[in-house]
């Protein structure tokens, strides 16, 4: 099977749900990579990470640059998506999302419940998430647990190029305002990925790895950072499961407690803010659905409850890694057994 | 239905199941039996169970033969108490089938009808009635009876030798896992989640209402800090000498840390183990503090609180609360007061006067003389009295209780003594009334006779003050210019001062030591 990056993976997704579906079309800022020109030549970025290039060459007319201008052009593809579009909207940074919140928050994810469901919202808003390049706090942040608090949107963070294309392909299909995160850190990373369309169901997490001590949830780049981890820890004989539940909202419940009931352990590792996160929510739902099968205190590792901060030093001291999760792990297995580790 | 006769029938293994057969008889005719014995096998088109008894009896008739079929509820056989005559048992064999009327041979009217075959999405509250009615679950080997904790598979939802599940269906991970494991026939297996996921609940649901059996997988006990583990350690990776030395010393290889080269549990670490459990194992044996909880006992008994034992916390929490109490103490000189109870004792043969006597009496005397003391403090009302009653702390065994003397001073010695020596006995017996103990603006509390020296009491409500009287001592005393040896006696008074100042105390006090120093006062 080829390896295809994320990048490319969505690009793929991207294309073959417009070859498939006249309706679907992309909008965003710099999108194509210029304006005024024809043809390959002038497209020349494919968007600030290249993610939409080549598209413009086969599909001139259903991919649209836009200016700085959020609060129009998300307005736009949530009033395209009320009459009938597919639109796929691209902010750029996830970080950008206060200058069309009310777009998104209020319209994109009411309007079908304020009109009894005679109208849906299929649109995609596309954005880029995660800090690890010295970006800084307005450029660096993860907001998926933003969103995922708001009833309406379906929000997606996949971790890999394979979930990623099948995630989007449903989520252009989905008939719900989806907000699909793409870790800056994981665009060149690569994966087995078929040439043909295939779709990831919502709220159906994938085991990244599987584990009897210990089920350690991770979304994104955590996801990549919980598998180093694990097989780090494999090697001391500490068996992790890695769950990446890949949809935020709507969440696996159900194959999250399930891995608890086997384990008996959570860790779960988020790149976001800590307070009121994906993380906090996560930990909720263990203690009040699976608390039974909880043989000691949940963990949770993520940054700071600060703004990220710019000095590349601060910056890796503030993000959880392999080493930090690896770390957790061992911690609560020794405070599991005291046994464990006593008599080295 | 007659009275004593237990009805044997064929039970109800499953939702599904309509008819059993009976395979095997495990009892005879007149064969006795107790709770739980089993009475026959039985099979159904799915599994193999026991029927089994709920109540002793004997068996007294079998009506089916080995390798007869009847429907569920079907009478195989009847049993009863020796109370059972033979003839009764034919009349109410005689009644079921008369009953039954058309009905296939060995059903009656009154046995529960076999429900229609149930839904692939039976409810989970069907599913526990019907599991309630089947025999309580067996743990001998010798059935197929689900036990607790084993995983029983009904047959209906296994696929068949060479079957593989051919439709699509979305699966939880853990639930793939487990169809995988078990072979599960996965188009009778309903699923509950989004776009009709089956999840591990959704396998367990359906297995149960089968009549199979999935429990909740149990962690190892690994999990539990501090105990040994149980979980098989085949997985743990060890050098083959740790194995095998932990393996003869019975040290489970998942609580040996993982400290060797390559991360392996090495021989070292393993002897570490070993002797870290001698040490705990002689720690207890020194006797070094254990808490009563460690050996698997409570720390404490909740005793009974009884009604005195309540009243006294009541009023004395009461009084050292509301009313501010202080103390004054002195030695008082004893040597005339014991020559005249010796003198008394001596000479009248009905007298057994006692020191105790004589400072209620002093007591008695000494409020006459200061009837300001002689008070009560009730009710935001001081009350003054003429009459003087004393009450005199006597230690029973459910508690401390102070019996009242009235009028004191109304009375001869004698006439004190016996009546404080009567009001102790009833105090003991558990005889006196209410109106015994009620009352009184002072109390006499003496523990002398256990030695104490002196002591603080508490005062009892209503009254003004309380004396504690401390054991005579032999002490050398200044009489005069000389040292001489006398007997003295410790006396503390107690007083309220909301209603006696210090000096008021001091008062009493000093009348008391006047008094009892000078015995022949009181004759006054």
């Amino acid at each position: 099977m080829p390896q295809k990056s994320i990048r490319e993976a969505i690009n793929e997704a991207l294309l073959l749900e417009m070859r498939r579906d006249p309706s679907v079309f992309l909008i965003g800022e710099d999108i194509v990579g210029g304006a005024g020109g024809k043809g390959e030549e002038v497209d020349p970025w494919g968007g600030v990470m290249g993610v939409t290039k080549g598209i413009y060459g086969e599909f001139p007319d259903r991919i649209i640059d836009t200016p700085i201008s959020e609060m129009a052009y998300i307005g736009a593809a949530v009033g395209a998506a009320v009459s009938g579009m597919r639109p796929v909207a691209e902010l750029m940074f996830c970080d950008f999302i206060g200058c069309c919140l009310d777009q998104v928050m209020n319209q994109a994810a009411k309007l079908r419940y304020m009109v009894g469901g005679k109208a849906e919202v299929p649109l995609v808003i596309r954005m880029q998430m995660g800090g690890g390049f010295s970006a800084a706090c307005q450029h660096s942040q993860s907001l998926y647990p933003l969103f995922a608090h708001i009833p309406g949107l379906k929000v997606v963070v996949p971790s890999n190029a394979y979930d990623a294309k099948g995630l989007l392909i449903t989520a252009i299909r989905d008939n719900d305002p989806v907000m699909f995160f793409e870790h800056k850190g994981l665009y060149d990373d690569k994966d087995e990925v078929p040439d043909g369309d295939y779709s990831i169901p919502f709220a159906e997490a994938r085991f990244a790895r599987d584990g009897s001590d210990i089920t350690i949830v991770a979304t994104g780049r955590m996801v990549k950072f919980a598998i180093e981890a694990a097989d780090q820890l494999a090697s001391e004989g500490i068996a992790c499961t890695v769950l990446d539940p890949r949809t935020v909202s709507p969440f696996d419940e159900i194959s999250f407690i399930e891995s608890l009931e086997e384990t008996g352990r959570l860790l779960v590792v988020e790149e976001a803010y800590p307070f009121c996160s994906f993380a906090s929510e996560v930990a909720a739902i263990a203690a009040q659905k699976a608390f039974y099968a909880l043989s000691q205190p949940v963990r949770l590792l993520t940054p700071p409850h600060t703004p990220i901060p710019f000095a590349p030093e601060l910056e890796s001291a503030y993000f959880p890694d392999a080493e930090r999760i690896a770390g957790s792990v061992r911690e609560m297995l020794d405070a599991a057994a005291p046994k464990r580790g006593a008599a080295a | 239905m007659t009275d004593g006769i237990i009805r044997l029938e064929i039970p109800k293994f499953g939702l599904s199941m309509e008819e059993g057969t009976v395979t095997r008889w495990l009892l005879e005719e007149g064969d006795s039996f107790a709770a739980g014995t089993d009475i026959a096998e039985i099979e159904s088109s799915k599994i193999a169970n026991v029927l089994e008894a709920h109540t002793a009896g004997i068996l007294r008739r079998k009506l089916v033969a080995e390798g007869d079929s009847l429907p569920v509820g079907g009478l195989i056989g009847v049993a009863a108490d020796q109370a059972v005559s033979d003839e009764e048992i034919d009349a109410y064999l005689a009644q079921s089938t008369a009953a039954s009327g058309s009905k296939p041979e060995g059903t009656i009217s009154n046995a529960p009808a076999p429900p229609a075959e149930a839904s692939p999405a039976v409810s989970k509250d069907t599913a526990q009635v019907e599991s309630s009615r089947r025999p309580a679950p067996d743990t001998t080997a010798t059935t197929s009876q689900p036990a607790p904790g084993r995983i029983v598979i009904p047959e209906s939802l296994s696929l068949g030798e060479g079957e593989v599940n051919t439709m699509e269906v979305p699966l939880t991970r853990h639930a793939a896992q487990l169809a995988e494991r078990h072979r599960l026939d996965l188009s009778r297996i309903p699923g509950s989640g989004r776009r009709g996921r089956v999840s591990v609940a959704d396998i367990r649901e359906a297995v149960v209402a089968e009549g199979g059996s999935l429990p909740r997988p149990e962690r190892p006990a690994e999990n539990v800090p501090g105990s040994p583990s149980t979980a098989d350690d085949s997985a743990v990776r060890a050098t083959p000498l740790a194995r095998k030395l932990a393996r003869e010393a019975g040290v489970n290889l998942n609580d040996v840390p993982l400290t060797g080269d390559r991360g392996r549990v090495t021989k070292a670490a393993v002897l570490a183990v070993l002797r870290s459990r001698e040490q705990t194992v002689a720690g207890g044996m020194e006797g070094t503090a254990v808490a009563p909880e460690a050996q698997g006992g409570p720390a404490f008994r909740v005793l009974p609180f009884s009604a005195t034992r309540r009243t006294i916390a009541d009023r004395l929490q009461a009084s050292k609360q509301t009313s501010p109490h202080f103390r004054v103490s002195s030695d008082v000189r004893v040597d005339e007061l014991l020559r005249l109870r010796d003198t008394l004792n001596a000479e009248l043969p009905e007298a057994r006067v006692s020191i105790n006597d004589l400072v209620v009496k002093a007591c008695a005397c000494a409020l006459q003389e200061l009837p300001h003391c002689n008070v009560q403090y009730v009710a935001d009302e001081l009350r003054g009295f003429e009459r003087v009653d004393i009450a005199v702390a006597v230690a029973t065994k459910s508690g401390l209780i102070t019996p009242v003397v009235r009028d004191v001073g109304s009375k001869t010695l004698l006439q004190l003594s016996s009546e404080v020596r009567s009001l102790a006995t009833q105090a003991k017996a558990g005889q006196l009334r209410l109106e015994d103990i009620e009352g009184g603006t002072f109390t006499v509390s003496n523990l002398g006779m256990y030695g104490v020296r002196n002591f603080d009491a508490i005062i009892n409500p209503p009254q003004s003050a309380i004396l504690a009287v401390g054991a005579i001592r032999r002490e050398p005393v200044v009489d005069g210019d000389q040292l001489a040896i006398g007997s003295l006696v410790n006396l503390t008074l107690s007083s309220d001062h909301r209603i006696l100042d210090g000096a008021v105390a001091a008062e009493l006090l000093g009348r008391l030591r006047f008094l009892l120093s000078n015995p022949a006062l009181m004759l006054a």
